[in-house]
């Protein structure tokens, strides 16, 4: 067997790798992303006070930390078995269409998005925020960080601290909102509106009217029929902060609607013996290996997770987007991996929509912004990151210390998925030893569609590739490398 | 280790400084950028901005851009091959150049051509070698040391 090997894959470190084995015949027969695993976290918060949890939790990762923020202030809600006020969730919410904008925008300008708006074909070192200043033009890059940053401040006025947020509490949130700070987050969201739509035009002028990249989205190598996870709210909109999870079958048919604190009679981890991350696939369904279908339980979340998970968006003109990329692409759900960067945008819209929303309540600015706690308990908190479905379990002990951790987070979800979404572009491009540029980027742009989640720990600066692509024949020997 | 020559030198013109510390707070010597950082709160003046980070420096782009600096310098953990604590100036052309494959965070690489394009400053990469990055939330003794000898000698040259 032939073994081509990508690595490492992540920021600067060498944490993850593509592994593509090849077949007596050269064809690809299996491919393989392995990722750092998150156990030795949840060990390292064993022992702790359940109140450092939201705090500690957002330092897995500098991207996403509010959304470990509040799947752990959620999680500690339900162990010290108490609702927050209403206006203490808003704010949590707004916070959360903060934390969406500055992320998703982050997505399409900065790593995934410019697979198309550099264009495919286009070298790896233009794939990213420069190749989209040349495309177009630095006015559009500064609109671009002025808006990542409107994301951050809003974390920041809301959450005390623009990186890592401080604000969650059981029960609530440590300080209300000044109509002050509510007037800037207003012009910030309304501004934030504009800069959706302004993306969701770009990507319509530059993706939806080159008919080479409708078909590539739509073509079998970027398909794969899952099963699909969301949270929910009470009319089956998308919601990223509240709600019940929703799974609905690869006929976009309702399969199963939980609370959060079910997951565990519905979500199993299947266990391979080449990597020590596990493998979450739906119960009632059943492991049925790395293959697609309504026989496997295999489910995917994140952006197009959400929309295929949900009956719409919750807002008028991510509502209109909405219909308009089912509408496109052949009706829902949408099996598509590449139309995640779609559904991302439409969810960038709502997020800023909502947030503008949210300025415009009365109750924003209520002074009663936390309800005290009970007795330490047992809580699940479930929120909707950016790149998934996030779950926080904690097991506290009399002294609310922790006792027992469990964290599902999104990328975890996604991999089995994200196996197969790889295996099958490789498949469509590997043939034989003849591996190119053309296939990094093919089977780079299968993966980044999901924008999986690593760790982050100290950079190499010199001295080591950034990626290689190895491949050894049927008895183990390297045989041609192809690095950049 | 990189001497106070070397420094004073980099330094020479510098008008506005931003010095922006960069690593994850919970695994240990990956901290030390920004350990630096706040090593340097309260002891510089006003002309020198300084920026924790921790692992997203992207996301201070426009802070850093509003700074209007004409130097940046950059402090990061970094594998070098050295002994822990030892550290290196470097241009960010000395880094490799690391594509935006894969997750949602930027390379330092691409992030530096970045605010080369939105500033018009000189920018610098301060890397020092890590004895550890396994989860934890204090550096190592002889990183740590490194760490102070290194705030000292910005402290010494930025306060001028």
């Amino acid at each position: 067997m032939k073994k081509v090997v990508i690595d490492p894959i992540t920021r600067l470190e060498g944490h993850g790798k593509i592994s593509i084995f090849l077949d007596e015949d050269g064809e690809v027969e299996n491919a393989y992303l392995q990722v750092p695993e998150l156990r030795g976290f949840e060990r390292f918060c064993i022992g702790r006070k359940a109140e450092d949890m939201p705090l500690l939790t957002s330092r897995i990762c500098g991207v996403c930390p509010v959304a470990h923020h509040y799947a752990g202030t959620k999680a500690l809600d339900a162990a010290f078995n108490v609702e927050p006020p209403s206006a203490a969730k808003k704010l949590r919410e707004l916070m959360y269409c903060g934390y969406y904008i500055y992320d998703h925008t982050l997505h399409f300008y900065y790593l995934g998005g410019p697979d198309f708006v550099v264009g495919p074909d286009a070298p790896p070192e233009k794939r990213n925020i420069l190749g989209v200043i040349e495309k177009a033009g630095l006015e559009v890059a500064k609109e671009v960080i002025k808006h990542r940053a409107y994301g951050q401040k809003i974390t920041e006025i809301i959450g005390g601290k623009a990186t890592h947020p401080v604000c969650g509490l059981p029960g609530g949130i440590s300080k209300s909102l000044s109509e002050e700070d509510r007037q800037e987050i207003e012009k910030m969201a309304t501004s934030s509106v504009e800069f959706a739509k302004f993306t969701l035009k770009l990507f319509h002028d530059i993706v939806l009217g080159n008919e080479k990249y409708v078909e590539l989205i739509k073509s079998d190598a970027y398909t794969a029929k899952t099963y699909y996870m969301g949270l929910v709210d009470e009319n089956n909109k998308v919601n990223f902060y509240d709600g019940k999870v929703r799974v609905v079958d690869p006929e976009g048919k309702e399969f199963l609607k939980f609370e959060a604190k079910e997951y565990l009679n519905h979500i199993a981890e299947h266990v391979e013996e080449w990597t020590y991350v596990k493998m979450p696939y739906l119960k009632k369904v059943g492991w049925k290996g790395l293959v697609a279908g309504p026989d496997s339980g295999i489910y995917r979340v994140g952006p197009l997770g959400r929309l295929n998970a949900s009956d719409g968006m919750a807002t008028p003109l991510a509502q209109q987007e909405y219909e308009l990329m089912y509408k496109t692409l052949g009706g829902k759900p949408v099996h598509s991996t590449l139309a995640f960067h779609w559904a991302r945008l439409i969810e960038l819209l709502y997020a800023a929509e909502h947030a503008l929303e949210l300025t415009r309540d009365p109750e924003i600015t209520s002074r009663k912004v936390r309800n005290p706690p009970r007795e330490p308990g047992e809580g699940v908190g479930v929120v909707e990151a950016a790149r998934g479905t996030l779950i926080h379990h904690y097991v506290l002990d009399a002294d609310a210390l922790i006792k027992n951790v469990n964290l599902i987070v999104a990328t975890t979800h996604n991999y089995p998925a994200i196996c197969i979404s790889i295996r099958d572009a490789a498949r469509s491009l590997i043939h034989g030893d003849s591996v190119n540029q053309g296939l990094l980027n093919m089977v780079e742009m299968a993966f980044r569609a999901y924008d999986p989640c690593f760790g982050c720990a100290s950079h190499f600066a010199f001295g080591q590739m950034p990626l290689t692509v190895e491949i050894y024949n049927h008895e183990r020997k390297l045989v041609k490398t192809v690095q950049r | 280790m990189v001497s106070e020559k070397e420094f004073r030198k980099w330094f020479s013109k510098a008008k506005r400084v931003v010095i922006a510390g960069i690593g994850n707070p919970i695994r240990m010597d990956d901290f030390v950028g920004v350990k630096i950082v706040q090593d340097l709160r309260g002891k510089v003046s006003e002309k020198v901005c300084l920026i924790e980070c921790e692992t997203v420096p992207e996301s201070f782009t426009e802070q850093i851009a509003n700074f209007d600096p004409t130097h940046i310098l950059l402090i990061d953990a970094a594998f070098l091959g050295k002994e822990p604590g030892d550290s290196v100036l470097v241009k960010p052309e000395k880094l490799l150049a690391f594509s935006a494959i894969s997750t949602h965070a930027l390379p330092l690489r691409i992030f530096c051509d970045l605010l080369s394009r939105t500033t018009r400053a000189e920018i610098g990469l301060l890397l020092i070698q890590p004895e550890r990055t396994d989860l934890g939330e204090n550096l190592t003794p002889i990183v740590e040391a490194s760490a102070k000898k290194i705030a000292n000698l910005l402290r010494k040259i930025l306060d001028q």
